[in-house]
């Protein structure tokens, strides 16, 4: 037992990995003591979703140690990590909606011994593994029908079953309603009681600061800091975002108002946003947009800031609300009409969402606006690839040949291409969702003068994301947490004081 | 099966965007052009009669209607559906044409009207998908049972003989000594690749097939599209019952059965992915002869009909494996792996770790 005590539950030490052009970590560090709550934090890309999947056996480490209660562990595969106890619970859940509690918590491996399962041995285990969460769920009960708080308990059940060291939850909380994550905490802290030791992954610092007792923060792949008490909401966001955001003002500073995206003196208004809501994610939201004008909508990640945008370009059912472009209304729930009016999406999954992968640069390049290269309703291709080839020369687009399939393109020019759509549609009004994600410093200040280059020639843009960096470049700032605006700032208070900006992201 | 590529092989990146450009200039791909010559040269070897005039005409004459068909197909697979229907669609088409023809309609008039009823059936089809949001096999299976139904009650009876000269002479005749379902097919052919690639619709079909969800945040009209490959595979299928009707100068309701299977094969072989947004017509036909040489050798060899079956099933599977691409791919990447393991000449085994056992855990913790 006193053993227990000095033996973490879970050790790792230097791990590493890397991918065709990342380095994801580069030698992490993580200590989670037996009976405590460790919370993970970090940025997007900082290497949070890389450490949960080597854990969980679902990658391979390049380098380095995993121990678990002291004894080095080589987790190979999922059923690896189960067996050596360590157990990961994903945001989507990994249980079978059509079977039932009982089947799904021994979906894993019926552990009765023997050929021919032990139905009642087997009910008691489970009614004593939910007893053990205070659970009052129907283990006959189909997991479909149950809600989403409970389906998460019947996921935490087939977890204490296997007697896990270590438990890892990966954002658990996103999907749930608030008086349910409360529930969820309560019950983590009962578990640490018990002596597991708890990984919360989680981008709600309110969730990690109440439940946590230590927390360990990530960035660009090195543990940067472990807090060892709880602390402050402050000092967690600073740890997340480093001095990116001062060096970011500093060269703004350096270089007249260079760190500035727009600074133009805006137009008239170009995007008006009304009372807009999708009764769900998103609580009622007003701002305008004047054309020359970038806003940044900023928030930790869920805080619906990217909901916001879908609603706007009515890819999100929005139950009131109006957007005008230009004065003229866009009907809701139409992306073809929104693109008609003059909108312009840079989606957040530019896999996904935006591009055609197996289509070549230029036919992703012209894909909304075809109509525009065609005549007698034929395709003039000669047309079509000269404008391609125009937009890869202005663009700086790295690629053989406009026919090059976006798939064999790099992050930074696959949303180059996604940016010369739009600037090939003329639309007057971008919106761009984590327009920086997952590319590199020349590609991301390459995108930032696209967008510049468009603000000057009279359009518009809205610029979504979940970096302060990012924001903090734009003419005004608009802070959401929960749904709702939290806070509008302009440029310049978000410069003078960046930890009241700073503050307001919870 | 495109997920491979993550793997950590120490292969060198470039070459592979190479290839791929290359792919895309040849239209048909460059694989099923191989597989097509290879059953060339096994049918040459396995009989003389093979190579003769009138058997190529055999063959093409017997592919025309499967490759119409096969093009109808392709049109719905390019979307990411399937057409289970048009088979019974083509057999409803013969069921319509005769009974037109026997009323007494003019050639043309029953045509027009066969084709148009069929591409309602396309209609129907695509509504069911689009707007009732029915999976394309599940509408479509209902719809290959309607229209065969609607063919038996329509012609009451077992068959309709089709008699008149100028319908038999349209579909069953020569011109310049050519058949004329060849020429039919071959406009088809060439027509729906025109389209495909050089019509904002055929852009939008592959947009559509390739990614449904960038194809609608781009504005495309996605649902209208859908709609028109289901009619355009609708109509084709009509088409492909007359040259149906036109061979065999009847109407009836039993032709055409296991069509909808030799559609689709047609389009796999030719290395259309049944997941979208790939491949063309002009594969899709090759693909067609390809299945037709495969018929018309074990014919040649005598070979009884269930033989064949099994033959023909392991052919198509081994058409597929070659033109896809991965097949290439993966032959290579394994004589590689071989390869290396030899030179190295240790064991040092990587073995997939996704199975791996519980004993590669290298200490199992103690616990009570």
């Amino acid at each position: 037992m006193s053993l227990n005590d000095v033996v973490p539950a879970l050790e790792v030490r230097g791990l590493r990995k890397s991918y065709p052009g990342v380095q994801a970590l580069r030698g992490v560090d993580l200590r989670v003591n037996r009976g405590e709550i460790v919370g993970l934090c970090g940025a997007n890309g900082a290497g949070k979703s890389t450490l949960v999947k080597i854990l969980s056996g679902a990658e391979q480490p390049d380098d380095g140690q995993i121990l678990v209660s002291g004894a080095p562990t080589r987790v190979v595969s999922p059923h690896a990590a189960r067996q050596a106890g360590i157990y990961t619970i994903y945001q989507e859940m990994s249980l079978v909606p059509g079977m039932t509690v009982l089947d799904n918590i021994f979906l894993d491996g019926f552990r009765s011994g023997g050929l021919v399962v032990r139905r009642r041995g087997l009910e008691q285990t489970a009614r004593g593994l939910l007893d053990r969460l205070g659970a009052d769920i129907d283990i006959h009960a189909t997991v479909g029908s149950l809600t989403m708080a409970e389906q998460q308990l019947v996921e935490i059940a087939k977890a204490l079953k296997g007697n896990p060291a270590a438990l890892l939850l990966d954002e658990p909380t996103t999907t749930l309603p608030p008086n349910d994550v409360d529930a969820l905490l309560t019950v983590m802290r009962d578990l640490a009681r018990g002596g597991v030791g708890l990984v919360f992954v989680s981008h709600r610092l309110d969730e990690v600061t109440a439940v946590c007792d230590s927390v360990e923060v990530l960035r660009d792949g090195h543990r940067i800091r472990r807090f060892d008490a709880v602390p402050s909401h402050h000092e967690i966001v600073r740890a997340m975002v480093g001095d990116r955001y001062e060096n970011s003002l500093a060269a703004a500073a350096a270089e007249g108002a260079a760190g500035r995206l727009g600074g133009i003196t805006p137009g008239e208004v170009a995007l008006e946003v009304d009372g807009l809501t999708d009764g769900k994610r998103v609580a009622p939201v007003s701002f305008e947009v004047r054309s020359g004008e970038v806003v940044g909508i900023t928030g930790l990640l869920g805080a619906g800031q990217n909901e916001l945008a879908e609603c706007i370009f009515g890819m999100r059912a929005s139950v009131a609300g109006t957007v005008r472009v230009g004065g003229r209304v866009v009907p809701p729930g139409n992306p073809r009409r929104a693109i008609a009016r003059g909108l312009g999406l840079i989606p957040e999954d530019r896999k996904t969402q935006g591009l055609v992968l197996d289509m070549s640069a230029m036919k992703n390049m012209t894909l909304a606006s075809i109509g525009r290269f065609t005549r007698f309703r034929v395709l003039r291709t000669r047309a079509e690839a000269e404008h391609a080839r125009q937009y890869v020369r202005e663009l700086q687009i790295a690629c053989h040949s406009v026919h090059q399939h976006v798939r064999t393109m790099s992050g930074g020019n696959q949303q180059k291409v996604l940016l010369a759509r739009w600037l090939t549609r003329d639309s007057r009004v971008l919106l761009l969702a984590e327009p920086t994600r997952g590319v590199d410093v020349a590609a991301k200040e390459e995108i930032y003068r696209l967008v510049r280059g468009h603000l000057r020639r009279g359009g518009a843009a809205v610029i979504v994301t979940s970096e302060v960096s990012e924001a903090a470049l734009c003419d005004r700032v608009l802070v959401m947490s929960v749904g709702r605006v939290v806070a509008e700032l302009d440029h310049d208070q978000v410069q003078r004081d960046h930890d009241a900006f700073l503050a307001h992201l919870r | 099966m495109s997920t491979t590529s993550t793997q950590p092989t120490t292969a060198v990146p470039e070459p592979m965007p190479e290839r791929r450009r290359r792919g895309v200039r040849i239209g048909p791909q460059v694989y099923l052009v191989g597989v097509f010559i290879a059953v060339a040269i096994v049918g040459t070897l396995a009989s003389p009669y093979f190579l003769t005039v009138r058997n190529i005409e055999n063959i093409v004459v017997a592919a025309s209607v499967v490759a119409v068909l096969g093009v109808a197909q392709f049109f719905v697979v390019v979307t990411r559906g399937i057409d289970l229907s048009v088979g019974s669609i083509a057999a409803l088409a013969t069921v319509i044409a005769a009974v037109m023809l026997r009323q007494g309609n003019g050639v043309w008039t029953t045509i027009v009207v066969t084709v148009m009823s069929c591409a309602f059936c396309g209609l129907v089809n695509g509504v069911l998908v689009v707007y009732a949001r029915i999976t394309p096999f599940v509408a479509t299976l209902a719809m290959m049972s309607i229209a065969r139904g609607v063919a038996f009650i329509v012609q009451v009876g077992t068959l309709i003989v089709i008699s008149n000269q100028e319908f038999l002479q349209l579909f069953g005749g020569r011109s310049a000594g050519v058949p004329n379902v060849v020429i039919i097919a071959l406009t088809v052919t060439v027509v729906a690749a025109f389209a495909m690639k050089f019509s904002p619709l055929g852009r939008r079909l592959y947009a559509l097939g390739g990614n449904p969800e960038a194809a609608r945040l781009s504005g495309l009209p996605v649902n209208r599209d859908t709609l028109m490959a289901y009619v355009t595979s609708g109509l084709l299928a009509g088409l492909a019952g007359l040259m149906l009707a036109g061979r065999l100068s009847q109407g009836s309701s039993l032709v055409g059965q296991g069509y909808e299977l030799d559609s689709i094969a047609a389009t796999v072989v030719g290395g259309t992915s049944l997941f979208g947004g790939t491949g063309d017509p002009v594969s899709t036909v090759l693909g067609a002869l390809v299945i037709g040489m495969i018929g018309n050798i074990m014919n040649l060899m005598g070979i009884q009909s269930e033989p064949q079956l099994v033959i023909r099933g392991i052919v198509i599977l081994l058409a597929v494996f070659l033109t896809s691409g991965r097949g290439i791919q993966r032959i290579r990447d394994g004589i590689a792996t071989l390869l290396r393991r030899f030179r190295r000449d240790v064991p040092a085994p990587e073995p997939e770790p996704i199975d791996a056992p519980v004993k590669t855990i290298d200490a199992p913790t103690p616990r009570p």
